[in-house]
């Protein structure tokens, strides 16, 4: 099928139109449809992670920071969206964290996790949770329980260090 | 099983089995994972790379779950054998694109499988017929654990499993269905209910997944987000979502029946002489006139098909799937008259097997 106004290109935006109700059909070919201000859907729906990046307000100077590990610089994340390394996440922490957010709404991991981390990663889960109860009995002045969570907070950490 | 074999066979991943099998093909997990103390595959030397593939072929060899499985090396197959496994579903379009100390592993009758060094290191996936997701969440999970006994993944405790996208950064899961929704674009309804998709946090991609397009009213429904949500959670919530879609689907084609019998009677067995008697088809138009077949199958119209038929049309009909059944390198118009002769073939087996025709 032809464009229906040039005639030349093969039509690829297909849409109906409802004016005074009389429904309407047209074919048109994509350089007709733009040129009709019509919006023309993107063949592909890539993600872009740079479009993201340029949207979020970035610190200053932080275009030049590179990655220790693979020499990946931030500037070549930002422009081609994929990281270098494991250790890239470090380099570029600060700026990953609200990345991560944007994308998937979270920038806490849940779910499985490696056999080889699963102890620290469980204690860490511990000690988080142990966080949020010890300033809710702060809150509702049980000191005496909040004694308790502090020093089993304490005693986890201690453990988490000789683990790491 | 080496290509040319699996060329003459149908993938049992579309034998018709599972919960809601007319209209879901397929269910499908994978997991997105890399080696610690490598960089990323697109920016690992050479000589990384390679022992990269190295290390995680013999974790792969080493897990049980894929003992048998066959080991292809991408620089080994010629252009037609990976697009085959395109059109299979086994690898992607990138992966058959680059060919460096790249593989893929294939096991466990095609539904389980690894490629190696895409844009992750490993990218497991386990494919299922049907609404079958939670169970190919659980296959591939086992996979997943096996290789991680032997080998350590990047991970991190803030952030889970280290991708080289931040996208798939998490659990590295993407789960998806590809689901069948010919009612829902008859009544023009599907905008609707794909913009509903997307605002459940959730994807619609075509075919061929990321960045194809939607061929025979087929829609590939997935997560989107693999952060902060765990694996069984990203599987409910899709599992939930396609339902949902499938009652919506269902409505509309009550709506069909009851307003436009006659007109979808008509499409369906114009679609089905189209089948039966074409000496000239394009894909594009067998996975049309499938989707309106497999619309009259689900509404009691057609019984001389079956679901696992009508999947084998739309397999067996693709270009390099074409060619490599026949052994040789074709021409879009042979393809189209090979074809032709194939979809006849197997509606004629159809109809043998249900004494109809």
């Amino acid at each position: 099928m032809l464009c229906d106004n040039c005639k030349n290109e093969p039509a690829k935006i297909h849409y109906k139109e409802i004016k005074d109700n009389q429904v309407s059909e047209f074919h048109l070919c994509e350089k007709c449809a733009i040129e009709k201000g019509i919006q023309v859907p993107h063949k592909k729906q890539t993600f872009s992670i740079s479009n993201i990046l340029t949207g979020m307000s970035e610190e200053a100077g932080s275009d030049v920071s590179t990655c220790s590990a693979c020499g990946l610089t931030y500037k070549e994340f930002r422009d081609g969206g994929r990281l270098g390394c494991a250790n890239c996440y470090e380099a570029f922490k600060e700026q990953i964290k609200p990345l991560l957010r944007r994308i998937h709404g979270s920038n806490v991991h849940i779910g499985k996790s490696p056999r080889s981390s699963q102890g620290i990663f469980e204690k860490r889960r511990e000690i988080e949770d142990l966080k949020i109860e010890l300033s809710r009995s702060i809150e509702s002045e049980d000191f005496e329980r909040a004694a308790e969570l502090r020093d089993r907070i304490k005693e986890l950490e201690k453990q988490q260090e000789g683990d790491e | 099983m080496n290509i040319a074999d699996m060329a003459m066979s149908t993938s049992p991943w579309l034998c018709g089995e599972g919960d809601y099998a007319e209209s879901v093909i397929s269910s499908r997990v994978r997991l997105a994972r890399n080696l610690a103390g490598f960089p990323f595959a697109h920016r690992a030397k050479p000589e990384e790379l390679k022992e990269a593939l190295t290390v995680s072929r013999q974790a792969i060899e080493g897990a049980g779950t894929l003992k048998t499985a066959d080991f292809m090396l991408m620089s080994d197959l010629g252009d037609l054998d990976r697009q085959f496994l395109v059109e299979r579903h086994l690898i992607s379009q990138e992966h058959a694109e680059k060919s460096a100390a790249r593989a893929v592993v294939v096991g466990d009758n095609e539904m389980l499988s690894v490629m190696i060094n895409e844009e992750d290191h490993l990218r497991l996936q386990s494919i299922r017929s049907g609404f079958q997701v939670m169970e190919a969440w659980r296959i591939v999970n086992r996979l997943d654990d096996e290789i991680d006994k032997q080998v350590e993944y990047a991970f991190s405790y803030e952030w889970g499993y280290l991708s080289a996208c931040p996208t798939n950064t998490g659990t590295g899961v993407r789960a998806s269905m590809l689901v069948h929704l010919p009612a829902l674009v008859h009544t023009g309804q599907i905008d609707k209910v794909l913009h509903g998709i997307s605002q459940m946090g959730l994807a619609v991609r075509g075919f061929y997944g990321e960045g194809s397009e939607v061929m025979g009213n087929l829609f590939q429904i997935s997560n989107r987000t693999a952060l902060g949500t765990s694996e069984i959670d990203i599987v409910q919530s899709l599992e939930k979502v396609v339902k949902q879609v499938l009652d919506y689907e269902g409505k509309a084609r009550e709506i069909l029946l009851r307003d436009a019998r006659s007109q979808i009677e008509d499409k369906v067995w114009r679609a089905y002489g189209i089948l039966k008697y074409c000496r000239k088809v394009a894909h594009r138009e067998v996975m049309s006139l499938t989707s309106a077949v497999r619309l009259g199958l689900c509404l009691k119209m057609v019984d001389s098909i079956s679901v696992v038929g009508l999947n084998s049309m739309v397999f067996k009909s693709q270009p390099a799937h074409l060619q490599k059944r026949f052994g040789r390198q074709m021409g879009p118009s042979e393809r189209d008259v090979v074809r032709a002769d194939t979809v006849r073939k197997v509606l004629a087996e159809e109809e043998a097997k249900t004494g109809t025709g």
